[in-house]
């Protein structure tokens, strides 16, 4: 049954660069961006990944896309492992998999039309003749909310907000199943946020989406995800659905990150725990648990030792030595 | 009412545009009291930003300028003041720290050099003691081995650290008045956190006043005693933080609030949001600057625009409180 729901299944995924060799050619520099990750991701649901610049989510989203080719590891789609296919293979996956980026500034090519490039999917897959091309145009513009007559406008007569409904529509125009959300909301405002944030939700239920959300804005995440993954420095701390996240967050990490966010409520007082300290570089992340250098808790064992991801109650799954007698194991 | 150390009235700031002169300031007074907090929110483009330059004359010449009002800075006005008075305020009576802590600092010059020449150039001390007291600031911003650091150059600090930094260039000359433009904008939140406190803590030990300039309202919320919110130019609320939080007036205002989304609250129904998107400042209507995003916008809306009206210290500008507030403004 469960094997059934499963859309994505990431086991073991890293990916390392290699920013400095030496002479021979030999690494002698290596980015740990994304560190043995083992995630699944179900059919119909919202995964969301949060955590601080440089912790490896936007890299993680890539690898899943084969943007960026994983240094190891597995992906799982469909019960094939994409990480096996060839060239042509993986671009005709592409229709299935999408992703929409941050910078709706950046990634529109500013002498194409709105038509063109909504269209370019199409053409790169060459589906239907000119005349079908045009009318899915003009069907996904409807749904993502934008009026037909912008058509042959150029992306610069648009605000931030339409301009990524124009990148959404263009991510969607394939039918795709699966959507990687790499911080869509991050460069808009607050009240364009909102616009789009409810527009990424309608989309989901209206053509059965599934996402894999990042994001550094935990309260975002929150609002659209069932699931959340908190990552630090490349490595998943801890995974829970999202109510159980906030209400119960087991990781001295996630108990941090919560109690950092600013309250929109003069009433609020949340206890905080402030970290001390800045996030190591992952060139050189300490050893052990990756945390330990700003944990509260640590302890002789979490400088030497890894603690695996165990899952604690009911798909509540944490990578903490604090736990370590509670759980089991998963693979 | 002495308390008031800087009171700004009827700001107005314009700017050369294509079509002739765009108000990006238009007509904003508040004031803030030795040791309190105001924070000033807004989308992109609000004036927010505009509003801080101005005060202490930073706006280009060549593409704007302060077109009126006062800005009483402890009962004098800085817009009255020569290129050469003001160089001694800047820095020495006023600080202001940026979003972008990169481009406020020199890259080749080391952090202890920039500290000793703030410090030199604002106090008469020799170098010597100016090295010592840049130490001590580091240390009380909470930089870790600070000696060490003086000799470092930006790009070997972190985001958070160089924003600790140019808090502490700010404190090194007792600045009366702190205006931080969005300074934990470009921050990680665990980073954001220590930040803020860290600025409580001054605003506590030295008395300092802030102005904080962010579009973030939960940082307005945990940091700031009064609250203006601005919509294209012009404020359309001002109260204090309870005021803003708990009864907020101006429809804007009320949207803003209701389209975050919360940690603390369940989130299975839709979020709120305000249509549209802010108009260019020379397409601006006629009436209130909200009508075309207001979903309360009456036909009167459109022709007219509201004043500020005032109920004990609450201002909102907004025809809908014409009857129930009474008229404290224009």
């Amino acid at each position: 049954m469960e094997q059934n729901n499963v859309l994505v299944d990431i086991q073991g995924l890293k990916k390392n660069f290699i920013t400095a060799k030496t002479f021979t050619g030999k690494p002698l520099k290596t980015v740990h961006a994304v560190d043995n990750v083992n995630l699944r991701i179900y059919k119909g649901e919202t995964l969301g990944v949060v955590g601080e610049s440089g912790c490896g989510k936007s890299t993680f989203g890539r690898s899943i896309l084969r943007l960026v080719e994983p240094t190891e590891g597995k992906i799982i789609y469909r019960g094939e492992d994409i990480t096996s296919y060839g060239k042509e293979q993986m671009r005709q996956m592409r229709k299935q998999m999408q992703l929409i980026f941050q910078d709706p500034y950046a990634s529109l090519n500013p002498r194409m039309t709105v038509l063109e490039l909504i269209k370019a999917p199409l053409d790169a897959f060459h589906i239907g003749s000119n005349e079908e091309k045009i009318g899915r145009v003009r069907d996904i513009m409807e749904l993502v909310g934008m009026p037909e007559k912008m058509m042959n406008r150029y992306p610069h007569e648009f605000s931030g907000g339409q301009r990524q409904r124009i990148v959404i529509a263009r991510a969607l125009v394939l039918n795709p199943d699966f959507v990687v959300c790499d911080e869509p909301v991050s460069a808009l405002d607050v009240s364009v946020r909102a616009q789009v944030l409810n527009l990424i939700q309608e989309l989901k239920r209206k053509k059965e989406l599934t996402y894999l959300f990042i994001s550094h804005d935990l309260s975002v995440v929150k609002y659209v995800s069932d699931r959340i993954a908190v990552m630090y420095l490349g490595r998943v701390m801890e995974v829970a659905d999202k109510n159980e996240l906030y209400n119960n967050p087991l990781h001295p990490y996630t108990q941090a990150l919560l109690s950092a966010i600013p309250i929109p409520d003069v009433d609020c007082s949340m206890k905080r725990v402030v970290l001390s300290g800045d996030v190591p570089s992952p060139i050189n992340p300490p050893s052990g648990c990756h945390f330990h250098t700003r944990c509260r808790y640590a302890t002789e064992r979490c400088r030497t030792e890894c603690p695996a991801l165990k899952t604690i109650g009911k798909g509540h799954q944490v990578a903490c030595h604090l736990y370590e007698d509670k759980g089991s194991e998963t693979t | 009412m002495s308390e008031k150390l800087i009171e700004v009235k009827e700001l107005k700031t314009q700017f050369n545009g294509k079509n002739g002169t765009v108000t990006a300031v238009d007509g904003v007074s508040f004031s803030v009291e030795r040791g309190k907090t105001l924070g000033i929110v807004g989308e992109s483009g609000c004036g927010k930003s505009v509003t801080s330059m101005s005060i202490l004359r930073l706006i280009p010449a060549v593409s704007g300028k302060v077109a009126g009002g006062e800005v009483l800075f402890e009962g004098q006005d800085l817009l009255k003041k020569t290129e050469k008075e003001m160089r001694q305020i800047r820095g020495n009576e006023i600080a202001m720290i940026f979003q972008d802590s990169m481009t406020g600092l020199n890259p080749v010059m080391t952090i202890g050099k920039q500290l000793v020449e703030t410090i030199t150039a604002h106090s008469k001390t020799d170098k010597k003691t100016a090295w010592k007291r840049a130490e001590e600031m580091l240390a009380k911003v909470g930089i870790p081995s600070p000696a060490q650091r003086l000799k470092e150059f930006p790009h070997q600090l972190s985001g958070g650290m160089r924003q600790r930094v140019m808090i502490a260039m700010a404190l090194s000359c007792n600045a009366k008045l702190l205006i931080a433009d969005e300074p934990t904008t470009a921050l990680d939140v665990t980073i954001q956190a220590q930040i803020l406190e860290l600025m409580n803590e001054l605003k506590k030990t030295e008395n300092t006043a802030i102005i904080l300039i962010t579009h973030d309202m939960g940082v307005v919320a945990e940091m700031a005693d009064d609250v203006m919110v601005m919509y294209a130019g012009k404020e359309v609320e001002y109260a204090d933080a309870r005021g803003i939080f708990k009864n907020p007036l101006h429809p804007y205002t009320q949207g803003l609030l209701a389209s975050i989304p919360r940690l603390d609250q369940e989130d299975d129904k839709e979020l709120y949001t305000i249509k549209g998107s802010v108009p260019d400042l020379d397409e601006m209507p006629k009436g209130c600057r909200f009508c075309t995003r207001c979903p309360e916008a009456a036909e009167r809306c459109w022709n007219e625009a509201p004043g500020l009206y005032e109920r004990d210290g609450h201002k909102v500008r907004c025809f809908k409180y014409e009857n129930s507030l009474e008229n404290g403004g224009k």
